[in-house]
């Protein structure tokens, strides 16, 4: 029993606190029902009351006209001071507003545009924006400061990061920068993207994994974009390291980014066969040798040429050289090649690969169309057979035949 | 009479089954000799010339020729007898003159020898002009002469001849007929002539043997016979009547 | 020996002058040149660019081809021809009575027959080795292809073998043409033989070995025993054919990858492994070895047939000519 009259103790006590907690907001509401208001009463403000601005930059912001009494108002307001070469709007939608209705305990914004012409330099000016009832019974007055500074490097400049500044690669290749543009300032900006290269090469712009080519992107305030530069050289440029400026500009802010291009030229080969004929012909077992031409057609020299082969099986291919230490771009060398064919090939026709391959994946294969002809001796030996066959037949019939 | 014995039998007998072609059959021929030897046919004339040169071997009873015993020693035989098949055969697709070098051949006869032989007995049985054509076109009476011919390349010392006439026209059977006759006479040829053409027999032969059902029934020069049989003299008879008489008792 | 020598030479002759002779050589070296080309060609087609299979050579001879082998094509022909040149060799003489003539020269009797069945053995040989040799010289020249000494081995005892079989049916039609006067019934009763021999045999041992052993289809499939049985008896009743005797003993011969003369060999799973495991032409010695009864059983019918032939001969009264 004494157990039960305890739960009911608590109870009781969660309920009293409960209450007690709760009991402010019933004041509350209690007193809002009771309208404390002044008869009238109308204030103006903007958003800030003193901003910094960089020299020449527009501010931009809201003003706000509350009604303060219990009646509505119509608002007439107007921008009392306007410092000397700004030029200060206020707008309401897409119209100039001199005055607005405001209902009671309201409040509305106006668009506030203050925007500084060339000659005004670094200094404070004062605004002051002046509101009141239409029947001029009550007034507002607020002050608004701008703070025009001298432009501070870098503060609101453009930032171009490049992870990889120098790229290598052979002269036929595409280069392909990665640059990643910050907008500094706190306001969206346009870019408008140029390039400097070397005579003839291509550079073109592109948004990061986009084919598409730009000239100019928008940045938002303080976020960075990421552009592809995308960069060509000439078939016949020579290696060596070529600089490609990158240059991102909005209005007055310019960024540079220097680039370089590290031209290491084409690893190029072409093999072939002097005469152009691209089969010969060998007798079982017997080496046939053929003149294989090596041009280095790129422009890099090309280091290791090596030589290897697709050939029937028990077939012999063998290059003299075994290989070319360094060719150079041009340059032309001759290589012995000896195909033997297997002892037991049979005769016809096989096609045996000749593989030429160099540095960097430069490649070629010349196929040679390999006529194997029975060893003419053995041809001659089954020939013979043959007219040894018949000339016995004859010979047995001349003999036995006439009697 | 003219020297020594070339064919002598004795007791030769041969039998097919239970039928006796030959019974115990006594002949002897001297040599130099034209003997006729007379008998129907099926009388077991060819079954003794062939026991003579061992092409059958006799059932018993022995024979010898030019000095052998043909059953044991045929090769001797044949190498020194030549026979004359009846209606002898040639290898038709073969002219003359390759027929006898064939046959010259197989008597070991060296070429040069043979071809001289040859000459010579083509010429001798009239085929010199004969000689390239195929045996196939030849007539009964070439034919026949060529197995002279064919016969007499080896030089034989006897030579059976049967029924050498058998099949020619008159002018060829007397030609055949002269032909043998200056054979014995000229070249001292031995011959042993079976037929059943009995005047000719009668024209060439010195002697003649008549053979009825495998039985020698006479033997001797043919004026004997007459006079045995016939009592007849000489110029009065006829090989037939000596021959029908002897056929009759039989 | 003398008269075997003449007589032999003059039956050359013979052959040789005799328009079916040349027809039928003609004809064997007609097939064997296009079949050899038509598998030669085929040969270079198929296998280029590959490594030499074992004995390529021989395959100039066993590849079927279009149509059929050469080694098939004389298994086939080869009878006839022993046949053709055989069946009116003494009764032709006969007829012509020649044959009284010739065996009173101062020559043995046996010596005809001999020299007639030596010069058919010849005539075979000859026609026989020219074929093969033909064939060899094109294959040489058509495909490149030396034949090593073991091919030549090898080839060199299919013409044997060949030569020996051929001779069979020769020594065959001589019997029948001294058994009858006439060439006709000797020719047909050598064909009879043959056709009964080739082509009735088998069946006839299929027929009876079905009799002794039959094969039942029970559930669990065929009784392997007793299809091993039907397949021995099938087998000796067609051994009995002589041609069975030499396709076996040949397509053995030229193709070394065959292990046995059997079409069905009861093999546990083991043995099988090792079988297709080891799948390597056997050498020239052990294919020898595996068709010597074969080969034993060719000399003998061969001889057996002639001796027969020989006996009949000389037995023969020449009175009956």
């Amino acid at each position: 029993m004494g157990r039960m009259r305890m739960k009911q103790g608590l109870f009781f006590l969660i309920v009293v606190m409960c209450i007690s907690l709760l009991s402010p907001v019933f004041i509350f509401a209690a007193e809002e029902k009771k309208d404390m208001r002044p008869e009238r009463g109308i204030t103006v403000y903007p958003e800030f009351s003193t901003v910094s601005i960089a020299k020449g930059e527009t501010v931009r912001m809201d003003l706000t006209l509350e009604n303060k009494g219990r009646a509505d108002e119509t608002i007439d307001v107007k921008i009392a001071t306007v410092p000397k070469g700004w030029k200060a709007t206020m707008k309401g939608g897409s119209y100039l507003v001199a005055g607005l209705y405001v209902a009671d305990g309201k409040s509305r914004n106006l668009a506030l545009n203050l925007e500084p012409d060339k000659s005004v330099g670094p200094g404070t000016y004062i605004f002051q924006v002046d509101a009141q009832t239409a029947d001029g019974k009550f007034t507002s007055t607020h002050k608004l400061t701008v703070n025009a500074q001298e432009r501070i490097p870098g503060a609101d400049d453009i930032q171009i990061t490049t992870s990889y500044p120098v790229l290598r690669g052979q002269t036929d290749a595409r280069f392909e920068f990665s640059l990643e543009v910050l907008n500094k300032s706190d306001s969206d900006r346009a870019f408008n993207l140029a390039a400097i290269g070397p005579e003839k090469w291509e550079i073109n712009f592109k948004p990061a994994y986009e084919a598409k080519q730009i000239s100019s992107l928008r940045i938002k305030g303080g976020q960075s974009q990421t552009v592809a530069v995308e960069v060509s050289p000439p078939r016949e440029t020579k290696s060596g390291e070529y600089p490609v400026l990158v240059k991102i500009s909005s209005g007055e802010q310019k960024a540079e980014a220097k680039l370089m291009v590290a031209l290491t030229g084409i690893y190029k080969l072409d093999a072939g066969t002097p005469t152009g004929i691209l089969s010969l012909e060998t007798m079982v077992g017997k080496p046939a040798i053929v003149s294989l031409f090596v041009k280095n057609t790129g422009s890099a020299v090309n280091r290791n040429v090596s030589f290897s082969s697709f050939k029937p099986e028990n077939w012999e291919v063998k290059f003299n050289p075994e290989k070319i230490e360094a060719l150079e771009s041009g340059a032309l060398k001759q290589v012995e090649v000896t195909i033997t064919p297997a002892k037991e090939a049979l005769v016809g026709d096989y096609s045996v690969g000749l593989l030429v391959d160099g540095e960097k994946g430069s490649s070629k294969t010349v196929e040679m169309r390999t006529t194997v002809r029975a060893s003419t001796a053995w041809g001659w030996i089954g020939i013979g057979i043959i007219i040894f066959v018949i000339a016995g037949l004859c010979g047995l019939f001349i003999w036995l035949g006439r009697r | 009479m003219k020297g020594q014995i070339i064919v002598e039998t004795e007791d030769l007998t041969k039998k097919y089954g239970s039928r006796t072609a030959v019974d115990h059959l006594n002949i002897k021929i001297e040599e130099g000799e034209v003997f006729g030897f007379l008998g129907p046919n099926g009388a077991g004339k060819t079954t003794t010339l062939l026991m003579f040169l061992g092409l059958t071997e006799p059932t018993s009873g022995k024979a010898k020729v030019i000095g052998f015993d043909p059953t044991r020693e045929p090769f001797k035989v044949k190498e020194k007898v030549g026979y004359l098949p009846e209606n002898v055969g040639f290898y038709d697709d073969m002219d003359a003159r390759q027929n006898l070098r064939y046959i010259a051949k197989l008597n070991r006869i060296s070429g040069e020898v043979s071809e001289k032989r040859i000459d010579y007995w083509l010429e001798m049985v009239g085929l010199s002009d004969e000689s390239t054509k195929k045996v196939g076109a030849f007539s009964k009476g070439m034919r026949q002469r060529l197995g002279i011919a064919e016969v007499l390349i080896k030089e034989p010392k006897l030579v059976f001849l049967d029924e050498p006439t058998i099949g020619l026209d008159p002018d060829g059977t007397n030609r055949m007929l002269d032909l043998i006759h200056s054979l014995s006479r000229e070249k001292n040829i031995t011959l042993f002539l079976s037929s059943h053409l009995l005047d000719q027999v009668q024209r060439i032969c010195d002697r003649v043997g008549i053979m009825i059902n495998g039985n020698l029934v006479a033997i001797g020069p043919i004026e004997e016979l007459a006079k045995k049989k016939l009592g007849l003299g000489k110029e009065d008879y006829t090989l037939e009547e000596i021959y029908m008489k002897y056929f009759k008792e039989a | 020996m003398y008269g075997i020598l003449t007589i032999f030479r003059k039956e050359m002759g013979d052959h040789f002058n005799s328009l079916r002779f040349l027809l039928i050589s003609a004809l064997i070296v007609m097939v064997g040149v296009i079949i050899t080309s038509m598998v030669g060609m085929a040969i270079q087609e198929e296998l280029k660019g590959m490594a030499k299979p074992t004995l390529i050579f021989l395959l100039l001879f066993t590849s079927t081809g279009k149509l059929f082998s050469f080694v098939q094509f004389i298994g086939f022909f080869g009878p006839l021809l022993g046949i053709f040149l055989g069946f009116d060799s003494i009764n032709r003489e006969r007829v012509s009575r020649t044959l009284s003539k010739l065996v009173s020269q101062p020559i043995f009797r046996d010596s005809i027959i001999n020299a007639k069945f030596l010069s058919g053995v010849a005539i075979i040989a000859i026609i026989l080795v020219a074929t093969v040799l033909l064939i060899s010289g094109l294959g040489i020249r058509l495909i490149g292809v030396v034949p090593g000494a073991e091919e030549v081995s090898r080839l060199i005892i299919y013409v044997v073998i060949s030569l020996l079989y051929i001779s069979f049916w020769l020594g065959i039609s001589i019997l029948f043409s001294v058994i009858f006067r006439s060439a006709a019934t000797s020719a047909l009763a050598s064909l009879a033989i043959w056709i009964f021999f080739s082509f009735f045999m088998s069946l006839g041992a299929s027929v009876l070995s079905d009799a002794v052993a039959p094969i039942s289809q029970t559930a669990s499939g065929v009784d392997a025993e007793m299809l091993i049985r039907h397949e021995r008896i099938q087998r000796v009743t067609s051994l009995f054919s002589p041609m069975t005797l030499y396709s076996e003993a040949t397509t053995t011969i030229l193709d070394p990858m065959r292990k046995t003369t059997r079409t069905l060999v009861l093999m546990g799973p083991l043995e099988r492994f090792s079988m297709s495991r080891f799948q390597s032409p056997l050498p020239l010695l052990e294919s020898i070895f595996i068709v010597i009864p074969h080969l034993i059983s060719i000399v003998a019918i061969t001889l057996l047939c002639f001796g027969i032939c020989y006996l009949v001969f000389m037995r023969q009264e020449i009175r009956t000519v």
